[in-house]
């Protein structure tokens, strides 16, 4: 809906060699997307290469206020040069979806002559924290599952969106808009327990790292991200001790039993509710 | 952009479009028109521009479709003349995106010559639903304004009792039709009537839709097997008695009063004001909502 009008800003020449794109946004299922652009960049001066132009796909009736202070979208590249890598992170768009993917690709081919596109996220699942996290890949042409498979990425999803299902999610419109350039483009889901959803999940982050480092051959080392994991885990042991029902509630979990709808949405908002306050508390 | 599966030859073509809205008046008559003359798909606009994606299928791993509200081109031919027929699944929202898609579906009538473009949609009015439901004739020119009053079953703005000839239409159904005019192409809408209290229903109204239909026909001067449509109108009837019979004896009543809605130039006693109609969608639409409270 944007014509040929750019519909971004460079800041910096691309010194990549036709680096792999990955993609995250903000707000995601666990934080997943973000734990692992924070991961990054806490390793590295990622380069911020150029921008999106925000007013094209925002609406800026005014600002929204989050954790005590205010939002303002952000939708920018990054090169994270250790490992010749192209980063991009940003929010949502409210609008033009798929002018807003397009120009996401368009920046990478274009201005880094990216080959190939990797979108990371996070996905619902009903496990504990301490289980292992697995990681389920979607691609856009079937040549590309065998390139997930030695990293023990899961790729025998089957999904139909039900009626009157949710709508797909940004990570599905950016892998469509690929597919239909011909790009090749690799969906990576990390599992998040259902009720971290809408709290940082740090071990649905590194699970996708851990197939990052393997495949882009990064040399990762992983004592940062495995502190949070911890605290989280001593947290919710903390809310564990205070809380008859979520002790129970997380046992039966770990046993394979399912919760009612009602167990599950007390135990997702307890969780949520105790760790954004021991964060604010420090 | 639009995507061409075939290029039919046309002769001097109608183009007859439509959207969801009210009680989906325009695109019920559309499609079930559509479908009994066995009309042809051959072109769609691509949708993605205009909407997010409702559904996506995976197989094994592989994304291998994507579902949008499709926005579909179809043909048939008839002895007189062609007819083009475009159904959207739905509506854009914003008003440079409802241009855009205006636009393109225009194109596609100049590209085969059309001289004439139809919509329709649904006029909320205080009529009762046992009534037959008129069409509200608007044309986007002045010199049809003689050939719509002359259609069955058929009045014109004007007609209508305190509109002195005005109104809107909103969304596609009128911007199409303005930006046909720009185009120097004659467009008609026709507007289904629905009662004031049905439109507040979750519910098609497809009796409205045939009147609608009843008026295309004429037009076109062509038969159609319409049994479909009649089935679905006598299935909603029943329905809309059932949930007629659960309104209180006193609401019913006052709805009853609808029976005697007049158009300009008819006998006009008992007749239906237009704040009679405010109050009546005002009662309804509170007994509905302390329907839904549960008390």
């Amino acid at each position: 809906m944007n014509g040929e009008q750019s519909l971004f800003e460079i800041y910096r020449k691309c010194e990549l060699q036709n680096p792999p794109l990955l993609v995250g946004f903000k707000n995601e299922i666990g934080g997943v997307a973000s734990g692992i652009f924070d991961f990054l960049k806490s390793r590295s001066n990622m380069e911020h290469l150029g921008d999106l132009k925000l007013q094209p796909f925002f609406n800026f009736n005014g600002v929204s206020v989050k954790d005590d202070f205010i939002q303002f979208p952000e939708c920018g590249f990054y090169s994270y040069d250790e490992g010749n890598i192209l980063f991009f992170f940003g929010d949502v768009p409210n609008r033009e979806p798929y002018d807003f993917c397009n120009a996401i690709l368009d920046f990478a081919l274009k201005h880094c002559q990216t080959e190939e596109i990797y979108i990371l996220g996070g996905f619902i699942a009903p496990i504990n924290h301490l289980s292992p996290r697995r990681v389920f890949g979607t691609v856009s042409q079937p040549e590309l599952r065998m390139f997930l498979l030695p990293y023990d990425v899961s790729v025998d999803v089957n999904y139909q969106t039900p009626s009157r299902g949710t709508v797909p999610s940004l990570n599905h419109f950016l892998l469509w808009t690929a597919k239909q350039k011909e790009i090749p483009c690799y969906s990576l889901w990390g599992e998040v327990p259902f009720y971290l959803a809408s709290v940082k999940d740090p071990a649905g982050s590194k699970s996708i790292l851990e197939v990052l480092d393997k495949k882009f051959e990064l040399g990762l080392e992983f004592e940062d991200i495995d502190r949070q994991i911890k605290e989280l885990n001593m947290g919710i042991e903390e809310l564990k001790s205070q809380n008859h029902d979520i002790n129970r509630y997380l046992q039966l979990l770990e046993q394979g039993i399912a919760l009612s709808h009602e167990e599950g949405e007390m135990l997702a908002r307890e969780v949520a509710g105790f760790l954004r306050r021991n964060r604010r508390n420090g | 952009m639009i995507k061409f599966f075939r290029e039919p030859e046309l002769k001097d073509p109608d183009l007859i479009a439509a959207w969801p809205g009210i009680g989906n008046i325009g695109l019920v008559a559309v499609n079930s028109l559509r479908e009994s003359v066995n009309a042809e798909f051959f072109a769609e606009i691509e949708p993605w521009d205009f909407f997010y994606p409702r559904g996506i299928t995976i197989q094994d791993g592989v994304l291998t479709d994507m579902e949008f509200p499709s926005l579909r081109f179809y043909f048939k031919h008839f002895d007189e003349k062609d007819i083009i027929f475009f159904e959207g699944e739905e509506q854009p929202v914003g008003s440079s995106r409802a241009y855009s898609l205006s636009s393109l579906v225009l194109n596609v009538a100049e590209l085969y010559g059309c001289k004439r473009v139809y919509t329709a949609a649904a006029a909320v009015a205080p009529i009762h639903h046992t009534m037959r439901p008129r069409i509200w004739g608007v044309p986007n020119s002045g010199e049809l304004v003689g050939e719509v009053s002359q259609y069955p079953n058929t009045v014109l703005m004007s007609n209508i009792t305190e509109r002195g000839g005005e109104g809107n239409i909103t969304g596609l159904n009128g911007l199409l039709l303005g930006l046909a005019r720009q185009r120097g192409i004659n467009g008609i809408c026709l507007l289904g009537e629905v009662p004031v209290y049905i439109s507040q229903f979750p519910t098609l109204y497809p009796k409205s839709s045939k009147s609608v239909v009843e008026v295309l026909l004429y037009h076109l001067g062509i038969d159609a097997d319409m049994s479909r449509l009649d089935d679905m109108v006598q299935e909603v009837e029943e329905n809309i008695e059932k949930l007629y019979e659960m309104i209180p004896a006193e609401m019913r009543e006052r709805i009853e009063q609808l029976k005697h809605t007049h158009y300009m130039n008819e006998d006009s006693s008992g007749k239906i004001t237009e704040e009679d109609k405010k109050r009546i969608m005002q009662e309804i639409d509170q007994f509905f909502k302390k329907g839904k409270k549960g008390d």
